[in-house]
């Protein structure tokens, strides 16, 4: 995605760690909120807004926090 | 907790009252009847959790007064009791829903294991029913297992978002069943829930199929047309296998749900489509979008709650669960006596690998249904793979040893390439899903070993 424009950062703190949220804002007017939850393990959300974005990012980031720690342990008992 | 209650149906008093004794004295609560009236009698004034019964009765025919207990209390069991001469008598009340027999004279150490199978047959079906009262189609995901517990938890508190969620899992451990369950539990639960597995289609067909067609977008197009998108508005979309979507489209797709709005086919018409994205792999997406073969973009956008779901062999816990619960299921809509699975085929079933998971037990389970109703299911009776738990471990066994690690590995890799395109009769684009290879990886390494 080029020409897009950072609006927005912030952190969000969930259990016991910080977790950057960087929102841009696209040519089309769309917005994409993203945070890395570890190394190359990005999430994007989009929506209309930089409000609505942020709202559905931060609704949706424990639940991705804690989902994506189940997939790391779960990859890790594998090995 | 209520005592398991039998009735104890003899003729013999030097039998059935030392029986009686030893059984109240083991915990349970026994009643004897000491003819066919009598327990008739009995069933009138209380229920029973198991009919233990002689099929020899002086006033009546064993086979009669057990179909009678049975008709009259679903839940019972029966365990038949029968001399060296009456076997056949025996096999044909296996065959109308006794639960086991005992060939007379038998120790009481016998009884108990019997007894012990039937009350741990009752706990499973027991826990089958709560699982099935608690809410619709959870009941369906029938599991012990703690991670599957989890899972179904996780999937409950994702459906109420719409976030796009990533189902992962090898074949047959249940994705499709996962997102009807999220889609059914969303607020998009009442619309349609649109499942498109991507491998299933040609890649010339693809953009029209997701997109739709506007009229006159080519010769034939004689009027606009949608696509699966149009058809999940206000709906879920469920892409299975959504490795296979063409790389060609997937900026395009990426669109769609970024923005929720398509354009068809030869069409400069935008359209809004509101559906929410579950999406399904049994590939490593991560890797492929190392290697290009996926759009990372499109990537992070579905990997936003990640669900794994384990194979079968990592929640063995399940496997006499599920095969009570398909029994039942298969029952319903074949109503014949159902086999019994005798514990050494359970303990067969429990070891072996599952290499096509919860799909590949109903197969075996319906198999043996059909093939063997109302009989004891002993391990000979499961086809000769399974109890070759392991092909993988089979070819492991076949190596020398002196070789470094990664010789040795490669080595391996090889022949399991080679073994598996032998198995799909050489058919190298299911080889590739079978591996999780893309096929040009594919066709690489095959020319690496041709050429070696």
């Amino acid at each position: 995605m080029t020409n897009r424009i950072l609006v927005h950062k912030s952190f969000i703190h969930i259990n016991g760690n910080d977790y950057p949220i960087m929102v841009y804002s696209c040519p089309n007017g769309r917005h994409s909120a993203e945070t890395a939850l570890g190394t190359n393990d990005i999430i994007i959300n989009d929506a209309a807004s930089l409000e609505e974005v942020l709202a559905k990012h931060k609704r949706l980031l424990p639940l991705a926090v804690y989902a994506h720690g189940i997939r790391q342990r779960s990859k890790g008992r594998r090995r | 907790m209520t005592r398991f209650k039998i009735l104890i149906v003899d003729d013999e008093p030097l039998l059935g009252m030392p029986l009686k004794r030893s059984l109240e004295s083991a915990g349970y609560q026994a009643r004897l009847a000491q003819s066919g009236a009598d327990a008739l009698q009995a069933l009138t004034e209380e229920s029973f959790d198991l009919l233990l019964e002689d099929l020899c009765l002086p006033d009546a025919d064993g086979l009669d007064i057990m179909g009678e207990v049975l008709n009259k209390i679903p839940h019972c069991r029966a365990l038949v009791m029968t001399g060296n001469g009456t076997i056949e008598k025996a096999v044909k009340a296996m065959k109308m829903g006794a639960f086991d027999f005992l060939t007379k004279p038998f120790t009481m150490e016998a009884l108990f294991q019997k007894l012990h199978s039937v009350t741990e047959f009752r706990a499973v079906e027991e826990e089958i029913d709560s699982l099935g009262r608690g809410d619709g189609m959870c009941g369906a995901c029938i599991t012990r297992s703690p991670v599957m517990k989890d899972i179904l938890q996780t999937a409950a508190v994702v459906a109420a978002t719409d976030a796009t969620v990533l189902l992962l899992g090898e074949s047959g451990t249940g994705k499709d069943l996962l997102a009807e369950i999220i889609h059914a539990k969303s607020r998009r639960g009442k619309n349609p829930c649109i499942k498109v597995n991507c491998a299933a289609i040609p890649e010339t067909l693809f953009e029209s199929e997701l997109f739709g067609v506007e009229r006159g977008a080519y010769t034939g197009a004689d009027r606009s047309r949608g696509g699966y998108l149009e058809a999940s508005d206000k709906g879920t979309l469920y892409l299975d296998e959504i490795a296979e979507l063409p790389l060609s489209l997937q900026g395009k797709f990426l669109r769609a749900l970024g923005e929720k709005t398509i354009y068809k086919v030869g069409g400069s018409r935008e359209y809004d489509v509101d559906f929410r994205l579950v999406a399904a792999t049994n590939k490593d997406l991560k890797s492929l979008a190392g290697t290009h073969e996926f759009r990372e973009d499109l990537f992070f956008r579905i990997n936003v709650v990640p669900i794994t779901i384990p194979p079968l062999r990592e929640r063995r816990e399940d496997i006499p669960l599920l095969i009570a619960y398909f029994q039942r299921r298969f029952q319903e809509k074949h109503p014949c006596p159902k086999p019994h699975f005798s514990p050494e085929a359970l303990e067969t079933l429990c070891n072996y690998g599952f290499p096509g998971n919860v799909r590949e037990l109903q197969n075996i389970v319906e198999h043996i249904s059909i093939l063997h109703p109302g009989e004891i299911i002993k391990p000979r009776h499961l086809s000769v793979s399974l109890q070759n738990p392991d092909p993988v471990a089979t070819l492991f066994e076949s190596f020398a040893v002196g070789k470094p690690l990664k010789e040795a590995v490669a080595d391996f890799e090889n022949k399991y390439i080679e073994k598996v395109l032998h198995s799909v009769g050489g058919h190298k684009s299911r080889s590739a899903s079978i591996l999780g290879l893309s096929r040009k990886v594919l066709w690489e390494r095959l020319k690496r070993i041709r050429e070696a």
